[in-house]
C-alpha cells in the first residue's frame, strides 16, 4: 500500500489552473521532493495533502484512504512551514507540546515525548524561551520538532531551509537525511532549489506552471540520478544541474553515412555506435533541426589527436581547481523554460543574429585568459538530444 | 502564485455544499451573540423610531397614528428653532476651535527635541476621560462668583463679575469651554499618531530648499495630515451632535431655552413631558442630519493623502 | 581651556540653544497644562478639607488641615457607596460581556467565509455613525415592556450592541499570520480551539482596549442612564453626582468634590497604569 496516492488531481482559482492531471504515488517511509520554479503549483500540492487546501478534481488517498474530504486535523499529517509558524506566546516545551495537549495526553507523557524529542534536536537547554529569544536554525529545529513529537502519518515540508543561511543551509541537509533514515517517516518537501531536490530527495518530481506546460504539471517523477541522467525533457534536463545545461538548436547533417551535429561553426561528428534510429529520423526531416544540452563539465579541453573544434575564449574564471570558462557559438539558445506546446521553436528562435554563450568547467589549473584560442572537445556519447517539436527527449545516454 | 494567494486571502474554499453550509454555520455561531444584541438594541430601535415618528402620544397618553402631524408641529415649534439655532451656533465655535486648538497643541509637541513630551501629552489629555458631570462640576466651580479662578483671573485684566450663565451668548461659550477642554487631548492624541506617521525626510528636503517653520507647516504637514484631520472632523460632527451631560449639568437648557442641545430637546421631550411620538420624529431628523453631514464630508474631503 | 574642553562645549551649546530657542513653546505648553490640570487639584484640595467655601482663595490649593470629614459625610449622608459599586458591577459586566461577544464577531469577520460578510459589516459601520439619542425612545421601551428599567442590565445590554469593539477585535486579528492558524488546524485544533488558544493569546493587548474603553465609557456614560434608572439605590455614579447638584440649593462643596474624587478614582488608575490602551484604541480608528 503505497503512502499517499494522488490521481488525476487539479485545482483551479477563479477560472485560473494551477494544478492539472497530477499523478503521484508515494511509497512508504519515501523522502520526497517536488521542485519547481515559482508558480509552478509545488506548494499548492503540498497544501493539499496537508489538507489547507480543497481539491477541485481527483483523488487524493493518505494511507489507502480517499481523503478529499478528510480535515486537516483528522488526517494525522505534520507539516513544517517555510515561516516556521510557532506559537509566538508559547515557550519551546508548549510549542512542541500543542499538538499532543490539544489530542488530550497526559501532563506526564506530553512531557516525556517533549523531552525525548527536544533531545534528539539538542533543544533541552532552550524549552523555557519564547521563539522570539531563538536564533533561525533554533526557531528551524522547534518546528521539526513539533513535527515528529506527533509520530504522524506523513511528514510535509515546504520550503523549510529557504530561510537560512547558506552554511547552515548545507548542515541543515545533512540532519534532514538523518533525521529521514532514523525515522522512516514518508515526507514531501518542497523546495524551489535543484541543489536541496537532488541531495535529499529519494525521489524527486520536477514541476512547471501548468500555463506554459501544457497537460500537467508534472514533468518526471524519478530518483536524482535518473533526472540528472535521462531527463525526460528540455525543462527537466534545464531545470536540474548546477551550473545549468547549455541547450541550444543545433542541425543534424548526415554527411557520407555519418551524422554530425552543426552548430554554426562548430561541427561535432557523432559516433557510429550512437547513430540510434530516433536521431536518424530526426537527421532525415526537412531541415535536420534539433535541440542538444551538453552540460559545462562535459565540454574538455580536447586531447591531441581527438575529435575537436577551435574557439575563442570570451570570459573565464579560475576557480581554484577548475575553471569556468565561456566561448561562443552560431545558434540560438534554447530557454530551459521554452514553451514547446505553445510556440515552435524555428519562427520563436530563428532569425536575428543569435550569438549563444555556452559555458564549460574545464578541470586542472589551466593558465588560460579571454581572448585566448583554445581547442575543445565534446564528448559526443554525454550529449542530450530532444525533439525540436516537442522538446522531448530522444532516445539519450 | 498571485492568483493563488489572492484567492487565499480572499478565503474562497469550495469545500462542497455541505462543507459550505457548515463553516457558514460555524461563523454564524461566532457572530450570534454581537448580531443578537445589534438587532435588539440597534437596529430593531432605529426603525422602530422612524415608525414611532408618525405616531402621536407618549407612555401615559398611548399611541396614535397622526401621518406627518410631529414633523409639522417641529416645523411651528419655537423652542425647535431655538434648538437649532443653538446647535449651528454651538457647531460654528466648537468644531473650528477644538480641532484648531488641539492641532496647535499636537504640533508643537511633536517638536522632536521637546523634553518632557509624553507629562505634557498626558496632561492634556487626562480630561478627555473623565465624566461629563465631574468636568462640568468643577467648570462651575471654576466660574462661581468672587471665588471661581476664571473670575479671579479676568479681575486681573479688569474685567469684573461677568455673568456666565445669564445670556444666552454667555451660556453657550460656557458649554463650549467645557467641551474644549474636554476635547482638546482628545484630538490632539489622534493629531500626533498622525504627525508621527510623517516622514522626516519630508521635512528634512524642505529645509534644504530653504523653507520656514511655517511654510513647512502649510506645505507638508496640512497636506500630509489631511486623512486624519477628516477622521477628527467627522469625529467632531458625530460627537458634538450627541451634545448632552454639559446642558444638563451646567445650563439645563437655560437661559429662556437658548442653550438646548437637540439631544436635551428629545430628552426632555420623551421623558419629562411623555411626547415620545415627537421626540422620535425629532430622534429621525437628527439621524438624517448626521448621516447627510457625514455623508458630505466623506464625500467632499479626499482621505487619502 | 583644554582643548577637550573645548570641543564638549562647542558640542554641548547647539543642544542648549535649541533648548533655549524652544522656551516659548515651553512656556505656552506649561500653561496650558495647568490650566487644564488646576481643577482636578483644587478637586482633591477642596474634597480634603473642612468645607467652608468663603474661606480661601483659588491659590489655597494645599489645605492644611487635611480631613476626611467630607468623605464621611458622603459615605453616611448620601448612597455613594451603593452608586460607586452599582457603576462598578455594571462598567465591570459590560466590559467583559464585550469583550467575548466582541471578539468571537472579530475574529467571524477576520477570517471566517459566510454569506452576508459585506453587508453585514457595512450595517455595522453605519451603525457606528449614529447617535445614541436617536434611539433611545424605543430602547426605553422594550426595556420597559421587558421589566429592566431600574435594573443594572438596563445599563448593560444595550451597550453590547455598540460595533466599535468589534472593528478593534477585527483589525488586530487580521495582522495574525495564516501560517500560524494553520499550523494549529495541523496540530489538531478545530476552529473554536484555534480562537481561544491561538488567536486570543496573540491579540491580548486588543482586548484589553476593549475592555478598559468599554469600562471607561459605562463609567462616564450620563443620558442613558439618567433615563434607565431612576431608583435612587440603583443609580450610577454619574447619575448620583448630577442629583446631588440639584437637591442642594445652597451648595455643598466639600461633599460634592469629595464624590466627584470618588468618581474620578478608578479613572485615574485606569490613566496611570493603562494609558496606552486607551490611546491605541482612539487612534486605531484613525489610521486605517
Amino acid at each position: 500500500m503505497s503512502a499517499i496516492d494522488i490521481r488525476g488531481l487539479g485545482k483551479h482559482y477563479a477560472g485560473t489552473d494551477v494544478l492539472r492531471q497530477v499523478d503521484l504515488t508515494i511509497d512508504e517511509g519515501e523522502f520526497i521532493v517536488l521542485v519547481g520554479p515559482s508558480g509552478c503549483g509545488k506548494s499548492t500540492l503540498l497544501r493539499i495533502i496537508a489538507g489547507l487546501e480543497d481539491i477541485s478534481e481527483g483523488e487524493l488517498y493518505i494511507g489507502g484512504l480517499l481523503s478529499n474530504a478528510v480535515k486537516a486535523r483528522a488526517r494525522n499529517v505534520a507539516m513544517v512551514f517555510q515561516s516556521y509558524a510557532l506559537y509566538p506566546h508559547m515557550t519551546v516545551e508548549e510549542n512542541i507540546g500543542f499538538a499532543l495537549k490539544v489530542a488530550g495526553l497526559s501532563k506526564a507523557e506530553r512531557h516525556r515525548r517533549v523531552r525525548d524529542v527536544a533531545r534528539s534536536l539538542g533543544l533541552e537547554n532552550l524549552l523555557q524561551r519564547k521563539p522570539k529569544a531563538l536564533s533561525g536554525g533554533q526557531r528551524q529545529r522547534v518546528a521539526i520538532g513539533r513535527a515528529i513529537v506527533r509520530h504522524p502519518k506523513v511528514f510535509l515540508m515546504d520550503e523549510p531551509l529557504s530561510n537560512l543561511d547558506a552554511k547552515l543551509r548545507v548542515e541543515m541537509r545533512a540532519e534532514m537525511r538523518a533525521l529521514h533514515s532514523r525515522l522512516g517517516v514518508t515526507t514531501v518537501y518542497v523546495t524551489h532549489d535543484q541543489v536541496e531536490a537532488l541531495t535529499l530527495g529519494t525521489r524527486v518530481a520536477v514541476l512547471r506552471p501548468i500555463g506554459e506546460s501544457g497537460n500537467t504539471n508534472v514533468q518526471q517523477f524519478a530518483t536524482p540520478t535518473e533526472l540528472f541522467e535521462r531527463p525526460h525533457n528540455v525543462f527537466v534536463a534545464g531545470f536540474m544541474g548546477s551550473p545549468p545545461m547549455n541547450i541550444l538548436l543545433a542541425r543534424l547533417v548526415r554527411r557520407g553515412g555519418a551524422l554530425e551535429i552543426s552548430m554554426g561553426d562548430i561541427v561535432i561528428a557523432l559516433p557510429q555506435a550512437m547513430q540510434s534510429q530516433a536521431l536518424a529520423d530526426a537527421a532525415g526531416r526537412a531541415d535536420g533541426y534539433i535541440v542538444i544540452g551538453v552540460r559545462p563539465a562535459d565540454i574538455g579541453v580536447a586531447p591531441p589527436g581527438g575529435v575537436a573544434f577551435n574557439t575563442r575564449i570570451t570570459d573565464m574564471e579560475m576557480l581554484g581547481d577548475h575553471s569556468s570558462v565561456s566561448f561562443s557559438a552560431r545558434t540560438p539558445a534554447v530557454p530551459f523554460d521554452f514553451d514547446f506546446t505553445a510556440k515552435d521553436v524555428y519562427t520563436s528562435l530563428l532569425g536575428g543574429s543569435s550569438l549563444t554563450k555556452i559555458s564549460a568547467r574545464l578541470e586542472g589549473r589551466l593558465r588560460l585568459r579571454a581572448n585566448d584560442e583554445v581547442s575543445l572537445a565534446i564528448d559526443p556519447a554525454r550529449i542530450y538530444f530532444f525533439d525540436a517539436q516537442t522538446g522531448l527527449a530522444l532516445g539519450n545516454p | 502564485m498571485n492568483v493563488l494567494s489572492a484567492a487565499r486571502r480572499s478565503g474562497k474554499a469550495h469545500l462542497g455544499l455541505r462543507e459550505a453550509l457548515l463553516s457558514n454555520a460555524v461563523a454564524y455561531l461566532f457572530l450570534a451573540p454581537a448580531l443578537l444584541f445589534f438587532v435588539v438594541f440597534q437596529a430593531g430601535p432605529l426603525i422602530t423610531t422612524i415608525v414611532l415618528s408618525f405616531y402621536e402620544g407618549g407612555i401615559l397618553s398611548g399611541f396614535s397614528y397622526s401621518g406627518f402631524d410631529n414633523y409639522l408641529t417641529l416645523w411651528s415649534d419655537r423652542e425647535f428653532y431655538q434648538t437649532i439655532k443653538f446647535t449651528l451656533l454651538y457647531f460654528v465655535i466648537i468644531v473650528p476651535s477644538v480641532l484648531a486648538v488641539s492641532l496647535a497643541m499636537a504640533v508643537l509637541l511633536n517638536d522632536k527635541f521637546i523634553r518632557g513630551k509624553n507629562f505634557f501629552k498626558a496632561a492634556i489629555f487626562f480630561p478627555s476621560l473623565a465624566p461629563m458631570v465631574t468636568l462640568s462640576t468643577l467648570w462651575l466651580f471654576m466660574i462661581f462668583p468672587n471665588v471661581g479662578l476664571i473670575n479671579m483671573l479676568l479681575a486681573v485684566v479688569n474685567v469684573r463679575e461677568v455673568e456666565w450663565l445669564s445670556s444666552p451668548l454667555m451660556a453657550t461659550l460656557t458649554i463650549v469651554l467645557v467641551e474644549l477642554w474636554r476635547g482638546v487631548g482628545f484630538y490632539m492624541v489622534i493629531f500626533l499618531a498622525g504627525l508621527v506617521a510623517i516622514p522626516e525626510e519630508l521635512y528634512e528636503a524642505a529645509e534644504l530648499d530653504g523653507a520656514g517653520p511655517i511654510r513647512q507647516f502649510w506645505s507638508i504637514t496640512l497636506p500630509q495630515l489631511r486623512p486624519t484631520i477628516t477622521f477628527c472632523l467627522i469625529m467632531a460632527v458625530i460627537f458634538n451632535f450627541q451634545l448632552f451631560d454639559a446642558v444638563y449639568m451646567i445650563t439645563g437648557g437655560g437661559p429662556g431655552g437658548s442653550t438646548e442641545s437637540i439631544a436635551w430637546y428629545i430628552f426632555s421631550n420623551a421623558f419629562k413631558y411623555d411626547q415620545l411620538g415627537l421626540a422620535s420624529a425629532t430622534s429621525t431628523l437628527l439621524l438624517l442630519a448626521v448621516m447627510s453631514i457625514t455623508a458630505v464630508l466623506l464625500k467632499v474631503l479626499p482621505s487619502d493623502r | 581651556m583644554t582643548s577637550a574642553s573645548r570641543t564638549l562645549l562647542l558640542r554641548h551649546r547647539p543642544a542648549l540653544n535649541r533648548q533655549v530657542s524652544r522656551l516659548p513653546i515651553y512656556i505656552g505648553v506649561t500653561i496650558i497644562a495647568v490650566l487644564v490640570l488646576y481643577p482636578f487639584v483644587f478637586m482633591l484640595s477642596t474634597a480634603l478639607r473642612e468645607s467652608t467655601i468663603l474661606r480661601f482663595s483659588p491659590w489655597d490649593l494645599v489645605p492644611s488641615d487635611v480631613t476626611l470629614a467630607n468623605f464621611h459625610r458622603l459615605f453616611s449622608d448620601t448612597s455613594m457607596l451603593n452608586w460607586l459599586g452599582n457603576s462598578m458591577f455594571v462598567a465591570t459586566t459590560t466590559a467583559l460581556l464585550k469583550v467575548g461577544i466582541d471578539s468571537l464577531a472579530g475574529y467571524a469577520f477576520a477570517r471566517l467565509q459566510f454569506k452576508f460578510k459585506e453587508l453585514i459589516f457595512l450595517l455595522l459601520i453605519a451603525a457606528m455613525m449614529v447617535p445614541p439619542a436617536v434611539t433611545i425612545v424605543p430602547r426605553f421601551l422594550l426595556l420597559r415592556d421587558i421589566g429592566l428599567i431600574n435594573t443594572p442590565w438596563a445599563l448593560i445590554l444595550p451597550h453590547l450592541s455598540y460595533p466599535l469593539g468589534v472593528f478593534l477585535m477585527r483589525q488586530a486579528m487580521a495582522t495574525i499570520p495564516y501560517e500560524l492558524e494553520e499550523a494549529a488546524k495541523l496540530d489538531g485544533c478545530s476552529v473554536f480551539t484555534i480562537y481561544w488558544r491561538i488567536v486570543l493569546p496573540l491579540v491580548a493587548p486588543a482586548l484589553a482596549v476593549v475592555v478598559i474603553t468599554t469600562f471607561m465609557y459605562q463609567w462616564v456614560d450620563l443620558l442613558w442612564p439618567v433615563v434607565a434608572i431612576t431608583n435612587d439605590g440603583l443609580k450610577t455614579v454619574t447619575v448620583g453626582i448630577s442629583s446631588m447638584k440639584a437637591e442642594q440649593s445652597r451648595a455643598d462643596w466639600g461633599l460634592i468634590m469629595a464624590a466627584n474624587t470618588c468618581a474620578m478614582i478608578p479613572i485615574g488608575m485606569l490613566f496611570v497604569f493603562c494609558q496606552r490602551y486607551f490611546m491605541t484604541g482612539m487612534t486605531s480608528g484613525s489610521l486605517k
